[in-house]
């Protein structure tokens, strides 16, 4: 975890620096490029400005060698008399396009040679001087320079300057165009086009060459008289259309914007693994203590409210409760303890359970389960949203709570079961305490009134001796229903019980019980609703002893004189016995347990009251071996009522006519 | 042996045992006399404030109050009154606790031969 969090910060920076420094290179290329191609379009755009220099330094040579040439030409054809100045010295002086005169003949006449002003016989008389041909200056702006080229009166050609000078004859005089002169000695190369105007300067262009945005005056040239400024200029700028910088500065953009948006990336990766790792951290230490916490105690009410605190503080919950299945409830959620603020009413079976992240303020369920089996469930509602790994710590932690309330639970069904022990322990103790009690009790009537008898029966009176006798018999009867309790007790706990039902004359079987067990009734009034002819499917001695119980124990719960009831009547399809006294009734809380062995409850009437406790638990077992059903509840005066409902044939019988009734009566 | 010293309390909710415990005594006449009888604890301890008998024979196993109860309020009024607790059921913890409060003896209902005797002894001391 530390490892990524340091390591986060130094990546970006490192992205950072190479973005910065593409950027940088990619700068520098662009300038660097352009500078690197403007130099080659200068150097290039130099060296053709310096060829067209060249050809004008050439320019005033050539025109005058041209010059001579016709001088030459113009002599050699006076001596034979075949030239004609006119066509002859167009032809020759070709792209010279002059107005040719011929000094002595049209020109000369007009030509003062003496006149200094004259930029024509100035010229004049420097060619005849030298002997060369010469250019005369500009009579003025708009006009054009003259050429002067000495004539011969000889034949031959004179040779040297002296043989010139001394052979003089007419000049010729040749109006030229200088600016065309011009423009043929700078146009040598197809790719120069140049225009010439009047005032005297020439402007050129370079096709296909870059050069200076501004034209590049390359020098001035004088000829005919004039001054000629040279001026230079690109056909387009340097390097203006040229895309390579474009491309390298556009490139390094793109570069270092990828570089930044990676660190910018990798950084915000950073930090979240950081957070993530931070909360992971923060979640393991909340489920590191929560653990001991929950083990610290085996009582929930200890455990719960520190659990809820910490998990509301660690995951800024809202609410947080502990639900739990209530099977007095239908099985329905029940809340035993919250802690937050109310709200969120929604139904639990509504709210999503487990879900992998929570939105804010979202109410959901975190079932808690041990060993596959739920104990109960945490609802929630967590202020903030909660990610999926923040919900799968919650999980852990859930489960603790899940691992607790199950120690919790079986620590408590120990104790349950630590008091259940205790209680058939110390109800085993009052068994053999009331057993031995009653077995002395009788034994002792028995054998003391016996005795007394036997050795005062000449002097007792007559009514004592029958009083002694009937006591006997009592207790010798009471004695015989506690061996018989013992017996069919112990035949009990080995599942021994036999009972063989038939089809018995139910009526005649309770008249006849009733016969034999007065004798305990003694002391009471019993009355007799036996209805006649109610057969039933049952095992004439069970009822019997089922009879003698309920009868016995009416007896002893109820006070001396009262009246007992014994009913038997047929009711729907069930025969129904029913014992009922006027005593002070079973409390409501004591109806299930009476059936139990050894309980004997804790009513004063129970502890007055003789028996083994084991008589009810008898009746309940014969009746469910005879498939009847018995019940205990008031009778209408306030006492003990029982009630067994014997079944009238046997089940195979019963299931038999249930379905021939069903076919009989067949469903809609 | 005056007759004055074997005056006998029957303390016992079982109504057989209260008339053969009378029988047997009456029959063994020989200056033990009952008192009194008694059906419960409440009784037994409203006869013995008024007929104040020498010997009080008292079951232990009774509603409301039992034996060792009434035996416990009696000695408390008068340390000296002679008991024998008479009891179906006598385990060790129960004859201990007897002895301790000061009942003179304790006898099992199966000795029930021995109530004759057992009373003319205490009569004897009294």
């Amino acid at each position: 975890m530390t490892d990524t969090a340091a390591g986060g910060p130094r990546l970006p920076i490192l992205a950072g620096v190479l973005a910065a420094v593409l950027l940088l290179a990619s700068i520098a290329g662009f300038f660097g490029t352009r500078q690197s191609l403007r130099d080659d379009d200068e150097r290039s755009f130099r060296t053709r400005a310096d060829v067209i220099g060249h050809r004008v330094d050439l320019l005033t040579n050539d025109v005058l060698a041209a010059a001579a040439r016709t001088g030459d030409a113009v002599r050699y054809a006076r001596g034979t008399g075949a030239f004609d100045p006119r066509t002859d010295l167009a032809a020759l002086t070709g792209p010279l396009r002059a107005t040719v005169g011929v000094a002595g003949a049209e020109l000369e006449a007009a030509y003062p040679t003496e006149d200094p002003s004259d930029p024509v016989a100035v010229a004049l008389l420097a060619a005849r001087a030298t002997a060369r041909p010469r250019l005369s200056a500009p009579a003025g702006p708009g006009t054009r320079p003259v050429l002067v080229v000495p004539g011969y009166r000889d034949r031959a050609a004179p040779r040297g300057v002296d043989a010139r000078l001394a052979g003089g004859g007419p000049d010729l005089l040749v109006q030229i165009d200088a600016g065309a002169i011009v423009e043929r000695a700078v146009t040598g190369a197809p790719t120069i086009r140049v225009g010439v105007s009047d005032a005297g300067t020439t402007f050129s262009q370079f096709a296909g060459v870059r050069g200076p945005s501004s034209p590049v005056v390359m020098r001035d040239v004088e000829f005919a008289g004039r001054v000629w400024t040279l001026t230079i200029r690109p056909r387009s700028a340097f390097a203006r259309d040229a895309v390579l910088p474009w491309f390298i500065l556009f490139g390094g953009l793109v570069l270092s914007a990828g570089a930044i948006a990676a660190a910018l990336v990798v950084r915000r990766t950073a930090q979240q693994l950081t957070a993530s790792a931070r909360e992971r951290e923060q979640d393991l230490r909340v489920i590191a203590e929560t653990g001991p916490l929950l083990q610290q105690s085996l009582e929930l009410a200890e455990v719960l409210p520190e659990f809820a605190v910490r998990l509301s503080d660690a995951f800024e919950l809202e609410r947080i409760a502990l639900l739990v299945r209530s099977a007095a409830a239908g099985n329905a959620w029940r809340e035993i303890f919250s802690v937050g603020t109310a709200g969120g009413r929604r139904p639990v079976d509504d709210l999503p359970v487990n879900p992998p992240t929570v939105m804010p303020a979202e109410e959901f369920l975190l079932p808690l389960q041990r060993s596959g089996r739920g104990v109960g469930a945490l609802r929630i509602r967590s202020r903030g949203a909660i990610s999926a790994s923040r919900m799968s710590a919650l999980v852990a932690l859930g489960d603790l709570l899940a691992a607790a309330l199950g120690n919790i639970q079986l620590y408590a069904d120990e104790q349950e079961t630590v008091r259940r022990l205790q209680e058939v322990d110390q109800l085993k103790n009052d068994f053999v305490s009331t057993v031995s009690h009653e077995l002395r009790t009788t034994t002792t009537a028995i054998a003391g009134f016996g005795e007394l008898l036997e050795k005062q029966w000449d002097t007792l009176p007559d009514a004592t001796r029958r009083d002694f006798l009937g006591r006997v018999t009592r207790n010798a009867g009471t004695l015989r229903l506690l061996v018989d309790d013992m017996l069919d007790f112990s035949r009990l706990d080995r599942l021994k019980l036999a009972v063989a039902p038939d089809h018995v004359d139910l009526s005649s079987t309770v008249a006849a019980v009733a016969d034999q067990v007065a004798s305990l009734l003694d002391r009471h009034h019993l009355q007799r609703e036996i209805q006649g002819g109610v057969d039933a499917w049952t095992d004439p001695r069970a009822v019997e002893r089922i009879l003698a119980n309920l009868l016995s124990n009416a007896a002893k719960f109820s006070p001396d004189g009262t009246t007992v009831t014994l009913a038997l009547q047929r009711v729907g399809g069930r025969a129904r016995l029913t014992v009922s006294d006027q005593g002070p009734g079973v409390p409501a809380a004591d109806r299930e347990r009476i059936f139990a062995r050894f309980f004997r409850g804790d009513s004063a009437a129970a502890r007055s009251t003789r028996g083994a406790g084991v008589g009810l638990a008898i009746v309940l077992d014969l009746v469910e071996r005879l498939g009847a059903t018995i019940e205990v509840g008031d009778a209408p005066g306030g006492g003990a009522r029982f009630v067994v409902d014997f079944p009238l044939e046997p089940p195979a019988a019963a299931a038999a006519r249930d379905v021939s009734e069903e076919l009989r009566d067949p469903i809609p | 042996m005056s007759a004055a010293r074997g005056r006998t309390l029957i303390v016992d909710d079982e109504e057989d045992m209260r008339i053969l415990l009378r029988a047997t005594i009456e029959a063994a006449n020989d200056g033990l006399v009952v008192a009194g009888e008694a059906a419960d604890g409440e009784e037994g301890l409203v006869r013995w404030r008024e007929d104040r008998p020498d010997i009080v024979l008292l079951d232990n196993r009774m509603p409301r109050l039992s034996g060792l109860e009434v035996a416990e309020r009696i000695l408390a009024e008068a340390p000296d009154q002679t008991i024998v607790l008479f009891s179906a059921y006598l385990d060790d913890a129960t004859r201990s606790t007897a002895l301790e409060l000061g009942v003179r003896e304790c006898l099992s209902k199966s000795d029930f031969a021995k109530v004759p005797e057992v009373l003319r002894r205490c009569a004897a001391d009294g």
